[in-house]
């Protein structure tokens, strides 16, 4: 009911005014009541005393017959309105006088026939009967009266409610007020957010106790605001150190300080146009550490992060203060120079650093001998934007690498060959397993003792419809690098074997036949899968194939290369450690790693006939290899004199060119056919 | 009009107990019957006798009867008649009938020369000549027929209706009080 009215004021009235108008009502009700009871009371007396009267003033009439004196003694009746009419009967029931109100008529006219009542009363003279006087009363003029009863009490009762009204809407601001008051303060405090606001306390009621309550909020949430704005500018302030860190970082190799690649980017175009307005050159050289990665494996990436801080450090040296050096990733690194006028001006940049590099290095207690390779693209001939320009860089610095290392080159158009083969490995190798464009190639295993053949690697070629026949060192860094080495290997892998089955099925002489992984297998069990199955398919015995795989496989994760490496031993599957005695090799590989086969890295082999030292190593490796009843192979072997010496040194096996090129199956087959003579 | 009168009338007799259709035509034949001349005597008589009676109710007598001299030891209340009709005096002899234990009534005939001290009323009818000398200090109240100096209420008919005169001086002198509400009655009041 109250719900529907808006305010409180109204409320109030409301209350008031329903509180007050009940009671009204109530006491008008009982009142009305009392007053009609009272009126009906009255007349009925009144008139039975006027009948008692008139009885005993008429016996004397009734006794005597006198019609005319009883008719004159009922007329009194004439003074009361209410009295419609009288009659005298005598005991005969004789009807003596009667009497009839001038007003009967109209009386009788009205409806209310049930507002009419009698009144009887005995003639007594001396106790004794005489009649009776029955008078017919009419209460329409009561009920006049209870009319005008009613419509005062109305009256009387509408000028209360309107008093009621009128004084509660008076009245009730002395409630509503404070409350109002209240609610506009918070009104205002929700639209401005001004707390410093407070309200006056002028009751002790319930809503002074609100109020109250409503200043002590305030003053905490003030008080909290103040606190929060501490706490707010505080962590601004931390957030703007951390912004600035952020910045930094943005712009700046966490490791080395160094500004990084996106700094780069953004001084480019700087450094670019002022280069256009001069009419020079920027230079752009990368720098890529040799044998990063060996450093990193064998030392620990800590040492390796303590190296690259050293680098930076020395680089910045050496350079000037307007070039740039960043660090792009890895143990890559860009310097940028500007307001170089020739090639000239950047290789004697390039040969700077080189020298600054090329001291030996004392770190963490531990001497190093560390070098790089540079590969150096000028603004803007040899690139417009800086994209190009890296990658020209990027051409001429593994072209620095393929020369040897611990060099610089700068780019040529030449260079740009390589960077064709990546894309050709990158887009086509796919479908070359596909479509059946790789081909392999085999090369015996001889043993040395009776030159028959006693196995053979295979060796993987690639007939490019266009670029036409390449080589594995052509394709397979590129394919190593994308990750396409996998698919290949099992193409291998599976080719190999059906090629075994094929032999065996053919009556022909096997042998186990060696077949090349890349590390990157050894990251999961995908290999020893498909090495399974694959045996599996085609039913050959898995001694007769064998993988061979250098130290590079434990690069990335040691444990699991190794449990790997361990289970694919457990098929049966023999492992040759390639390329041995080039990079890091250890001779402790030798005794922990779970292979079977070492093969002498070709570099061994060309010097063993003229380096007493080269000689003397590849003697240990060997006496070592026999010593732990490990197979050996040399590779590369290419002449009588070398063979010779690898028979006196206690070689087993031998593989080159001086007993077959890698051929095709085919190829193989007949020179097998032929006696296996070179 | 009538329709409305004869409808409160339905009212009143409601209100009335006792009415039957009997009485009710009783009444009817009596009222409606011409009256005869024998009948209308008797009636007149009759009246009389009843007034006489009533008279009784709106007089007081100073003096209690039983106090009055000669009377007899009880209280009883005396009316006389001095009569020759003696129809007249039959029906006035009933009188004594209604007598009550509380109120002893005893109604008489006397010959005109008897004593009537004895009496509170003494009703004198027709022309009596040798009345025995009445006593007023006996306070007994006469009623004659006629117009008497020495009676203190006379009949007379005046429209065929039996009326009285009172002569309250005399009656106040003897002791006797009359109601006001006889003396509004009377025709003539001295």
């Amino acid at each position: 009911m109250f719900a529907r009215l808006a305010t409180i004021k109204q409320k109030i009235i409301a209350v008031s005014m329903i509180s007050t108008s009940s009671a009204i009502l109530l006491a008008s009700a009982a009142f009305s009541y009392q007053y009609i009871q009272t009126l009906h009371e009255d007349l009925e007396q009144r008139v039975s005393i006027q009948a008692e009267a008139l009885a005993q003033n008429i016996t004397a009439s009734i006794a005597f017959e006198d019609v005319e004196a009883a008719n004159e003694i009922l007329s009194a009746f004439s003074v009361d309105t209410a009295v419609l009419a009288a009659t005298v009967r005598t005991t005969d029931q004789q009807t003596f006088v009667e009497y009839y109100s001038r007003t009967i008529n109209d009386e009788t006219d009205s409806s209310s026939k049930q507002a009419i009542s009698f009144i009887n009363t005995p003639i007594l003279l001396d106790g004794e009967k005489l009649g009776e006087l029955t008078v017919l009363i009419t209460q329409n003029q009561l009920n006049q009266k209870i009319r005008r009863v009613f419509g005062l009490t109305a009256l009387i009762f509408a000028l209360a409610v309107i008093t009621a009204f009128l004084i509660s809407s008076r009245l009730q601001s002395a409630i509503s007020k404070p409350i109002l008051s209240l609610s506009n303060l918070a009104n205002l405090i929700a639209v401005h957010s001004n707390y410093e606001s407070r309200i006056d306390i002028h009751s002790r009621d319930e809503i002074g106790e609100l109020a109250k309550a409503f200043n002590h909020m305030l003053e905490q949430i003030e008080h909290r605001d103040s606190h929060l704005e501490k706490q707010v500018r505080q962590r601004t302030a931390e957030l703007e150190k951390l912004a600035e860190e952020f910045r930094h970082r943005a712009f700046h190799d966490t490791l080395t300080g160094l500004p990084n690649r996106a700094q780069l980017n953004e001084r480019f175009a700087s450094l670019a146009s002022h280069a256009k307005r001069c009419q020079n050159h920027i230079g752009i050289l990368l720098l890529d550490l040799d044998n990063f990665k060996t450093i990193n494996d064998t030392l620990g990436h800590d040492f390796g992060d303590e190296l690259l801080k050293l680098i930076a450090h020395r680089v910045q040296n050496v350079i000037r203060g307007e070039d740039i050096i960043c660090r792009i990733g890895g143990d890559e690194f860009v310097i940028m120079a500007q307001d170089i006028k020739d090639a000239e001006n950047l290789k004697s940049t390039a040969d700077h650093v080189l020298s600054a590099l090329r001291e030996d290095m004392t770190l963490l207690g531990q001497r190093i001998k560390t070098s790089v390779s540079i590969g150096g693209a000028l603004y803007p001939q040899d690139g417009k934007d800086l994209l190009t320009l890296k990658r020209n860089a990027d051409l001429a610095m593994y072209s620095a690498k393929e020369s040897g290392k611990n060099q610089y080159r700068l780019f040529d158009t030449n260079m740009t060959d390589s960077s064709n083969q990546r894309l050709i490995v990158q887009n086509d190798l796919q479908s070359a397993i596909e479509n059946n464009e790789l081909e392999i190639y085999y090369q015996p295993k001889v043993t040395i003792k009776n030159l028959k053949t006693c196995g053979s690697e295979a060796l993987i070629r690639w007939h490019h419809p266009q670029e036409g026949f390449l080589n594995p060192d052509e394709f397979i860094p590129f394919a190593e690098e994308n990750g396409l080495i996998k698919p290949m290997d099992y193409f291998v892998i599976r080719s190999v074997c059906q090629q075994i089955a094929r032999w065996k099925a053919q009556g022909k002489p096997t042998h186990p036949v060696a077949v090349n992984l890349s590390g990157l297998h050894f990251q999961n069990e995908d290999v020893l899968k498909v090495l399974m199955t694959t045996l599996k398919e085609t039913g050959i015995a898995s001694h007769l194939l064998e993988i061979e795989l250098t130290e590079a496989f434990l690069i990335d994760d040691p444990e699991r290369a190794l449990s790997i490496l361990k289970k694919i031993r457990k098929l049966g599957v023999k492992v040759n450690l390639d390329d041995f005695g080039t990079g890091y090799s250890s001779l402790s590989y030798l005794r922990s790693l779970p292979i079977d086969i070492v093969k002498l890295d070709k570099s061994f082999i060309d010097r063993i006939v003229n380096d007493p030292q080269d000689r003397a190593v590849t003697q240990g490796i060997i006496t070592l290899a026999k010593n732990l009843k490990l197979g050996m192979v040399a590779e590369g072997v290419e002449n009588q004199e070398q063979l010779d010496q690898l028979k006196k040194m206690g070689c087993t096996v031998a593989q080159g060119y001086f007993f077959k090129k890698p051929c095709p199956a085919t190829e193989f087959e007949r020179w097998q056919e032929q006696g296996g003579h070179h | 009009m009538w329709k409305n009168r004869s409808f409160y009338m339905a009212y009143l007799n409601r209100a009335l107990s006792r009415v039957s259709l009997l009485s009710l035509m009783s009444l009817w034949l009596l009222v409606t019957a011409a009256p005869t001349q024998a009948q209308s005597q008797m009636r007149l008589h009759t009246l009389k006798i009843a007034y006489v009676y009533n008279f009784s109710k709106f007089i007081e007598w100073e003096n209690h009867p039983s106090e009055k001299i000669g009377a007899d030891t009880d209280h009883t209340f005396q009316l006389c008649l001095i009569s020759e009709d003696s129809q007249l005096q039959n029906t006035f002899l009933k009188l004594t009938q209604k007598s009550t234990e509380n109120a002893p009534l005893l109604a008489s005939h006397l010959k005109a020369e008897d004593n009537n001290k004895h009496c509170q009323i003494i009703y004198i009818s027709g022309t009596q000549e040798n009345i025995h000398p009445l006593d007023l200090d006996t306070q007994t109240l006469t009623v004659t027929d006629q117009a008497d100096t020495k009676a203190l209420i006379h009949f007379k008919v005046i429209n065929n209706k039996l009326r009285f005169d009172i002569d309250k001086t005399r009656a106040e002198a003897m002791g006797l009080r009359v109601s006001s509400k006889l003396l509004r009655l009377a025709h003539e009041v001295y």
